[in-house]
C-alpha cells in the first residue's frame, strides 16, 4: 500500500495534513517515504513541493560547509603564522589547537557511536558509524553552547535508519519515481539530509539537554539555603535531594518531568500520583532518560519510529512527549500501585514490554484534549500478561477462568452503562465470536505480515474484546497439560486480587505458553481485519441504504428505520474503533458479588441475551447476514481493506 | 602523529629546570612519543618525559645516572625508521660524514643526534638527520653559548615535519621544516 499510495504523495503537492494524519495514526510504518515525511513534519522541506529541490540542494550545500568549517585538519594548513599555527600553540585560535579540542570531543562522541543500539547491525558498519560521528561533531561544533552531550547520538540513530530505509526501498524502482523523489533519496547525502533532520529535532531537544552551571548549582545544594527556590515553584523541588546528584533540578528538563508527574499525571490519575509522591520516586531519576532519548529505550526500534512519527507529526514543540510519559506510567499503574519503591524503580528503569504502541499514542492525544480525542479503551501492563499466557493456566476450570475474565472484563467496562450501548455489543461480542471459530483453523499464521497493516482504530476495537476471544480460545483449544490449581477463595473478592492471582500463576508454568501464544496472536490479529472490514463493509450499505430511503416515502414507519439506521451506525463506529466500546452485556450493579460466584450456566445463560430492548430487530438481522457473508471471505480480504483504507 | 625530540638538558649539572616557557608549550595530550638524545641527567628529568607521553625512547649520553640506557637505538614511526644516538661516540663531533656512517650502520631514514647543543636538521643523500640541541641551553665544550631548543615532528605517512621551538630571549620561535621520504 505505501508504495501505490505515497507515491503521488511525493509526485504531487500535498498537504501537510494529510501526512499528518497518516503519522498520528501509526501508518507511516509501511510507508516507503517515511524519511521524506519526516523531514516535511521538521520543516526540512518546506510546504511547496515544488520548492523541495532546491531546498534540499541548498540544505546539503549548507551541510557541506559546515563539514568543512569544522573537519579541520591542521596539515593541510599552509601559509599561516608558524609561531600561532604549531602543534604546541596554546593559542585558542590556532588550527592545532583547535584540532586538539576536536580530538577530544571526537573520541567522546566515537565511545557513545560504538554503543549505539548493539542489537542492530545496521549502526555497527563502519560506514553508519562514520556518519553518525561527523554529523554529532558537526552539531557539536556548530553549537558549542551546549556541545555533545550523551544522548544526543539515540536522537540520531533512528533517523539515520529511517533515511536509509527509504533510500534501500526506492533504490529498486528508481526509474519509477518522479525526479524529486530521487533527487530527496540519494544515498551520498544520507549524512547531509540526515544532519539537517536531527538539527531540526534538536531545536526542541537541545532544551532536554541544556543544563545550568554545575559550579553554580554545587555551591547551592552545599550551603543549604536554597536562594533560588523562592523565585520558582517550591513544589518543584521537592526531591532535591535525590535530583541533585543525578541531573540538578533547575535544569529545563528535570522541571519538565516533574511537572509531567506532579502536574499531568495528577490530573488524570491522582491516586497514582501520590502513589509515586509517598514512595519518593523522583522523576528525573527515571523520565530524564525517557525524554532524552525519546523513549528509544523503553520499546524496540520499529515502535519507537511509530512513535516518533506521531510525536513528529503533531509539530514542535513535541508536546505529545509529555503525554507520552503521562500514557506509559498509566501503562503500567496497576503494576506500580502494588509496588513498593524498589520494584517500582527497576520498573521503571527497565520499561515492560508493551504489545501495541498505538496505545501510547492514542491514550496521549486523549490525556492532552480529552473533548477532540476518543479514550482509549483500558489497557494495561498486567492485563496483556494475562491475555498472552492465561490460557496455560487453565483447562480443568474453563468455566471458572471464563467466570474470572468476564468479571474483569465487565469490571472494565461498567462504569459506563449505556444501554443501547450495552445492546449492541452484546451482538456484536456473539458475531464475533461465531466467526472466530469458524475462520480460525482455517488461517494460517500471518502475524508479521498482519501486523503491520492494522491500524489504531482495529486496536482499539479489538482491545475491548480480546477478554473475550481469550476466553474463547480456551474453549476451542483444551490443552491437556495438568496444571496446578489453587483452590478457588469462595469469598468475593475485588478484580485486582484475580488479576494478582493470576500473575502468580503465569509464574509457574510458562513453559507451555509460546506455542499457544502465537496461535492466539493469529487469531487476534485475524479478529482485527475482520472488524475493519464489517465496519468498511457497513459503512457502505448503510450508505445504500440511506440512498434508497431517500427515494422511499415511508410515512409514519420512517421514524423507526431511521432510529434502525442510526443504530447500525453506532454498530458500525464501535467496530471501526472511532467510538469506544462501553456497553456490558450484564446490569453494571453487583457484577462482582454474583459474576465470580455464580455457576458457569448461570453466567452463560446470561450472556448472549436477546436484544428486545433495541429499537428494530432489522438491523441485527441484517448485520448478522452482512457478518456471515464476510466470515468466507475475510480470509482473503486482508488486501482489500487495506486499499479501502 | 606527534613524536617530541629532546635532549642534553644536563639537570641538575648544568642547568637546575627547563625553562619556563618551554614547560608552558609542553603538555601531556597532544605527544604520542618522546625520542630523547639522553643527558637527562637524573631520574626526575626521566619522570618528567614519561608524564608528557607514556612512551619514552631514551639513549645514553656521557653524563646520565642511570647507566642502563642503550647507546643507540632504533625505532619505526609509521613508514619512517628512526635511529636515536647521543652521539658523543661519533667523532668528529656533529660531522656529517660520520653521522652518515652510523646512518647507514642503523639503516634508517632519520638520525637524531645531540650532544653539540647546536639545533640542526638537514638532509642529506635522501636522509634526515636532526639534532635537537639542549631543551636547557646548558652550554657544552663546543658551545658555550647555547639557545634552548627541542624539536616536533609531526609524522604523516610519508612526510615529516619538523618543528623546531628555541628560546631567543624571552621569545619561543618556531621553525618548520619538511622531509618527504
Amino acid at each position: 500500500m505505501g508504495q501505490q499510495q505515497l507515491q503521488p504523495v511525493v509526485v504531487i503537492p500535498i498537504m501537510k495534513a494529510q501526512i499528518k494524519e497518516l503519522g498520528m495514526h501509526g501508518s507511516l510504518s509501511r510507508c516507503r517515504f517515511r524519511g521524506v515525511c519526516w523531514r516535511v513534519f521538521l520543516d526540512c522541506l518546506p510546504r511547496d513541493t515544488s520548492k523541495w529541490i532546491t531546498a534540499t540542494t541548498k540544505l546539503r550545500k549548507s551541510y557541506d560547509e559546515i563539514k568543512e568549517k569544522y573537519l579541520l585538519d591542521p596539515h593541510q594548513q599552509h601559509g599561516k603564522d608558524i609561531n600561532i599555527d604549531n602543534p604546541l600553540s596554546q593559542d585558542k585560535d590556532s588550527v592545532w589547537c583547535q584540532f586538539f579540542e576536536h580530538t577530544e570531543l571526537m573520541q567522546i562522541i566515537e565511545q557513545d557511536v560504538n554503543r549505539t543500539f548493539p542489537e542492530l547491525t545496521f549502526f555497527q558498519s563502519a560506514r553508519v558509524k562514520n556518519i553518525m560521528m561527523n554529523i554529532l561533531f558537526c552539531y557539536s561544533r556548530d553549537n558549542s553552547a551546549l556541545s555533545y552531550r550523551q544522548g544526543m547520538h539515540e536522537l540520531l540513530a533512528p533517523i539515520i535508519l529511517t533515511l536509509e530505509r527509504d533510500i534501500i526501498h526506492t533504490k529498486s524502482k528508481a526509474e519509477n519515481l518522479s525526479d524529486i523523489a530521487q533527487h530527496l533519496l540519494q544515498e551520498k547525502y544520507l549524512e547531509h539530509d540526515s544532519f539537517h533532520l536531527f538539527a531540526q529535532l534538536m531545536t526542541v531537544a537541545e532544551w532536554w539537554y541544556l543544563q545550568p552551571e554545575r559550579d553554580e548549582m554545587r555551591e547551592r545544594t552545599k550551603d543549604k539555603s536554597r536562594p533560588v527556590e523562592n523565585l520558582l515553584d517550591v513544589r518543584l523541588f521537592k526531591y532535591d535531594q535525590h535530583g541533585s546528584d543525578l541531573d540538578t533540578p533547575s535544569s529545563h528538563l528535570a522541571k519538565k518531568v516533574n511537572y509531567i508527574q506532579n502536574v499531568l499525571l495528577k490530573r488524570i490519575d491522582y491516586e497514582l500520583c501520590s502513589h509515586l509522591a509517598r514512595l519518593d520516586i523522583a522523576p528525573q531519576i527515571y523520565g530524564i532518560r525517557w525524554i532524552r532519548v525519546m523513549f528509544g529505550r523503553e520499546f524496540p526500534m520499529d515502535d519507537v519510529l511509530v512513535l516518533w512519527d506521531a510525536i513528529f507529526a503533531d509539530g514542535k514543540p513535541f508536546s505529545l512527549v509529555d503525554y507520552v510519559y503521562v500514557a506509559m506510567l498509566t501503562y503500567i499503574r496497576n503494576w506500580l500501585l502494588e509496588s513498593d519503591y524498589a520494584t517500582c524503580m527497576t520498573k521503571l528503569m527497565k520499561y515492560p514490554p508493551a504489545g501495541d504502541i498505538s496505545y501510547f499514542i492514542d491514550k496521549a492525544l486523549y490525556v492532552r484534549d480529552p473533548s477532540n480525542n476518543m479514550k482509549p479503551p483500558q489497557y494495561e501492563y498486567g492485563a496483556t500478561v494475562k491475555i498472552s499466557k492465561k490460557e496455560v493456566q487453565s483447562n480443568t476450570s474453563n468455566a471458572k477462568t471464563e467466570r474470572k475474565f468476564l468479571a474483569s472484563y465487565h469490571a472494565k467496562t461498567r462504569n459506563t452503562s449505556d444501554s443501547k450501548n450495552k445492546e449492541v455489543t452484546t451482538k456484536q461480542k456473539e458475531t464475533s465470536l461465531s466467526v472466530v471459530m469458524k475462520s480460525h483453523n482455517t488461517k494460517p499464521i500471518n502475524i508479521k505480515s498482519t501486523r503491520d497493516r492494522l491500524s489504531k482504530g482495529e486496536d482499539d476495537v479489538f482491545l475491548s474484546h480480546s477478554d473475550i476471544e481469550s476466553d474463547l480460545c480456551i474453549i476451542s483449544h483444551p490443552t491437556n497439560t495438568k496444571t496446578e490449581q489453587t483452590p478457588r477463595v469462595s469469598k468475593p473478592r475485588s478484580i485486582s486480587f484475580s488479576r494478582k492471582r493470576s500473575g502468580s500463576e503465569r509464574k509457574r508454568s510458562t513453559s507451555t505458553s509460546d506455542p499457544i501464544d502465537l496461535n492466539l496472536k493469529t487469531k487476534f490479529e485475524d479478529l482485527k481485519i475482520m472488524c475493519k472490514y464489517c465496519s468498511s463493509k457497513m459503512d457502505s450499505y448503510i450508505e445504500s441504504l440511506q440512498q434508497e430511503m431517500q427515494l422511499l416515502s415511508m410515512g409514519d414507519r420512517e421514524d423507526k428505520i431511521l432510529l434502525a439506521v442510526a443504530g447500525l451506525k453506532k454498530v458500525r463506529d464501535i467496530l471501526k474503533g472511532t467510538l469506544p466500546f462501553a456497553g456490558s452485556p450484564i446490569e453494571p450493579d453487583d457484577v462482582i458479588d454474583t459474576d465470580i460466584l455464580v455457576p458457569a450456566a448461570r453466567v452463560a445463560s446470561r450472556t448472549p441475551s436477546p436484544s428486545e430492548e433495541f429499537e428494530s430487530s432489522i438491523d441485527v438481522d441484517a448485520e448478522k447476514e452482512d457478518l456471515k457473508e464476510l466470515v468466507d471471505s475475510s480470509s482473503t480480504a486482508t488486501d482489500d481493506i487495506n486499499s479501502h483504507n | 602523529m606527534l613524536v617530541l625530540v629532546i635532549g642534553d638538558l644536563h639537570i641538575p649539572h648544568r642547568r637546575n629546570k627547563l625553562p619556563n616557557k618551554f614547560k608552558k608549550l609542553l603538555v601531556p595530550g597532544k605527544i604520542k612519543h618522546i625520542l630523547c638524545t639522553g643527558n637527562l641527567c637524573n631520574k626526575e628529568t626521566y619522570d618528567y618525559l614519561k608524564n608528557l607521553a607514556s612512551d619514552v625512547h631514551v639513549v645514553k649520553g656521557d653524563f646520565d645516572e642511570n647507566a642502563s640506557y642503550p647507546d643507540q637505538k632504533v625505532i619505526t614511526v609509521g613508514q619512517f625508521r628512526i635511529g636515536l644516538c647521543h652521539g658523543h661516540q661519533i667523532v668528529p663531533w656533529g660531522d656529517i660524514e660520520s653521522l652518515a656512517l652510523v646512518q647507514r650502520q642503523l639503516d634508517v631514514d632519520i638520525l637524531i643526534t645531540g650532544h653539540t647543543h647546536k639545533f640542526e636538521a638537514f638532509e642529506h643523500e635522501n636522509k634526515f638527520y636532526i639534532n635537537p640541541g639542549s631543551a636547557t641551553g646548558a652550554y657544552s665544550p663546543i658551545e658555550s653559548d647555547a639557545a634552548p631548543s627541542f624539536a616536533l615532528m609531526d609524522i604523516q605517512s610519508a612526510t615529516v615535519v619538523t618543528y623546531v621551538y628555541q628560546l631567543r630571549g624571552d621569545d619561543v620561535k618556531v621553525e618548520k621544516i619538511e622531509f618527504r621520504k
